[in-house]
């Protein structure tokens, strides 16, 4: 009765995604409903959650330590159905995503998926969540099939996704023989000196193809390639929704296998996780900076931004724990705005810097929000960003590695070389028309508006990028 | 009866195999059956790691078991992108697609 309770949330998100594919197979082309049933099923299922938080003795492990519902649980959900609902409301009017059940269906049961690798205590349960969060993803990608390139990016994520899966899937394969366990209930690595230096060697052998299943997800740096193309052709609230929700699933998943005490223990795996977070905060950043389509110029912000998460991780302890939770909140829904403010520019076509000339006159709300979800991703104070980044960096330098700080410092003064970049397109009034333009600045003048429920899901995530910093206040005095 | 550790070595094998056809083909469904390829040999894995443990292999079978499934749901999926991209661009290669380009 208690796994029925605690896991009503994923009850409820599995019976409303299989339900919603139902409905349109009985009754087809009522979208409208579809979208309803969708939101009521995020908001029941984050209700779930909260009462699950508050009920005390439902906390605990289920299915023979398979599973755990905690603290970083319930945050999870609520995070996950937050995006989601964000997520739906965004292509509220688009075709080819917000009248297709499939739509609906499909990202319900890929929410339930990051539920699953949050939860997960074993690495087979994370497999499973892994999976059930990207097979949806890959059909979700070419939904919208007549757009140019969709279909490929499709694709192409299958194809990488599918490969960095089974590699993972085999590094589990060592970690079996070597640890003689898949479970990380009790951490998956023991203590220091308990193996012996073979099975040592052995054992981050198998993290290191873990890491490559995970690295993919999190578009870390030598996992990266797909972004860049995928974002700029793929679907595009499939894209924000790619970019943003799996990574706090799969943060949260490796802070629980890895736990606060891995760096001290394994040395080897340490190093090797501080190496891809240099390289993907100085790739990401210097990469992003020569883009001039801005859904690229995000993907490899998200490599530079992965690489910040990763810093966590080298540094350990409960602070940087606590960092990386907030800034995982703070980056999920600054991204999500700047992808969504991307989308209300132009769904189909790709949207270069140039397009952002001007946007202050022509809507100065879109402008705002893309210029408040910009600089708190850079980590402009007084903005959330700022606080995320400023626990992380904290942390990092109070566990000893303040190298690792100086570097993610100084790429971040880079990084806002191409947020400005956007700013001051948005506000200089610097129209820069191409010469093949049959009247240039024609188009760029004229106000344009933006659906209703659009609109409203970025100014919900700009006012969540910008406002979270006040819960963010308590994380550095803390 | 054959120690665990052949079948260990036969499923690395494989799997290297099956990783370089995946990267060196150029049709789609030789690169869907090469990822095939590599979940089947990591089962085998399990199953041979399994062996060696003191519960007699069932943990290991258990895993295989749900390898399996995933295998299939997965292949589902990659059949019906690639159908999409046959019937949008008239062929099934990856030439076109750019896999290790940023």
């Amino acid at each position: 009765m208690n796994e029925l309770l605690a896991f009503s949330p994923e009850i409820v998100i599995t019976l409303a995604g299989v339900g919603v594919i139902l409905f349109d197979a009985i009754w087809p082309g009522r979208g409208r409903v579809e979208r309803w049933i969708t939101l009521g099923a995020m908001a029941a299922a984050a209700a779930c959650a909260i009462f699950i938080a508050l009920t005390p003795g439902l906390y605990g492990l289920y299915f023979q330590g398979a599973m755990r519902v905690d603290v970083t649980t319930t945050f999870a959900r609520l995070v996950f159905m937050a995006a989601g609902a964000l997520i739906v409301l965004s292509s509220w009017a688009t075709q080819g995503e917000g009248d297709t059940a499939e739509y609906y269906g499909l990202l319900l049961l890929s929410l339930l998926g990051e539920s699953v690798i949050v939860t997960a205590q074993t690495l087979l349960v994370l497999f499973i969540g892994i999976e059930l969060l990207a097979l949806p993803c890959y059909a979700l990608m070419a939904i919208r099939k007549h757009k140019p390139g969709a279909v490929r990016a499709a694709l192409k994520y299958f194809l990488l996704g599918m490969f960095a899966s089974i590699v993972m899937l085999y590094g589990v394969a060592i970690l079996f023989g070597s640890l003689q366990t898949i479970s990380y209930a009790n951490g998956l690595f023991p203590a220091a000196g308990v193996l012996d230096a073979a099975r040592t060697s052995v054992a981050m052998v198998g993290f290191l193809f873990l890491f490559v299943g995970l690295g993919f997800k999190v578009t870390a740096f030598p996992f990266h390639f797909w972004s860049p193309d995928v974002y700029a052709s793929g679907s595009t609230p499939v894209v924000a929704y790619v970019a943003t929700v799996p990574k706090v699933a799969v943060m949260l998943a490796l802070w629980r296998i890895l736990g606060p005490g891995f760096g001290a223990a394994y040395p080897l795996g340490q190093m090797f996780i501080a190496v891809v977070a240099v390289t993907s905060m100085v790739y990401g950043n210097v990469v992003a900076l020569l883009q001039d389509d801005v859904r690229r110029m995000l993907a490899y912000a998200g490599v530079a931004n992965a690489g910040y998460m990763l810093m966590a991780f080298v540094a350990g302890g409960a602070a940087s724990h606590h960092a990386l939770g907030f800034f995982l909140v703070v980056y999920t829904f600054a991204n999500l705005g700047a992808f969504l403010v991307v989308m209300a520019m132009g769904v189909d076509r790709s949207i270069s810097m140039r397009d952002f000339s001007g946007l202050g006159a022509r809507n100065g709300v879109l402008a705002a929000a893309m210029a408040l979800c910009l600089f708190s991703l850079a980590g402009t104070p007084p903005l959330a960003g700022f606080f995320g980044k400023f626990a992380l960096f904290k942390a990092t330098v109070d566990g000893g590695f303040a190298w690792l700080a100086l570097i993610a410092l100084v790429t971040t003064v880079v990084s806002v070389g191409y947020y400005l970049k956007i700013a001051t397109q948005m506000y200089g009034g610097i129209v820069t028309p191409q010469e093949d333009d049959a009247e240039p600045g024609r188009e760029l003048a004229a106000p344009f508006r933006v659906a209703p429920a659009l609109t409203g899901a970025i100014l919900a995530c700009a006012a969540a990028a910008a406002l979270l910093g006040l819960f963010g206040v308590g994380l550095l005095t803390g | 009866m054959v120690p665990p550790l052949y079948f260990i070595i036969l499923g690395a094998v494989v799997f290297l195999i099956a990783m370089l056809g995946f990267l060196t083909r150029r049709s789609l469904i030789q690169a869907l059956m090469c990822l095939e390829l590599m979940t089947a040999a990591v089962a085998l894995t399990f199953l041979a790691i399994g062996r060696t443990m003191p519960d007699g292999g069932l943990q290991g079978m258990a895993i295989a078991t749900f390898i399996i499934v995933i295998g299939a749901a997965e292949v589902g999926m990659g059949l019906a992108i690639v159908m999409l991209y046959f019937r949008r661009h008239g062929d099934a290669s990856t030439d076109d697609i750019d896999l290790l380009g940023g």
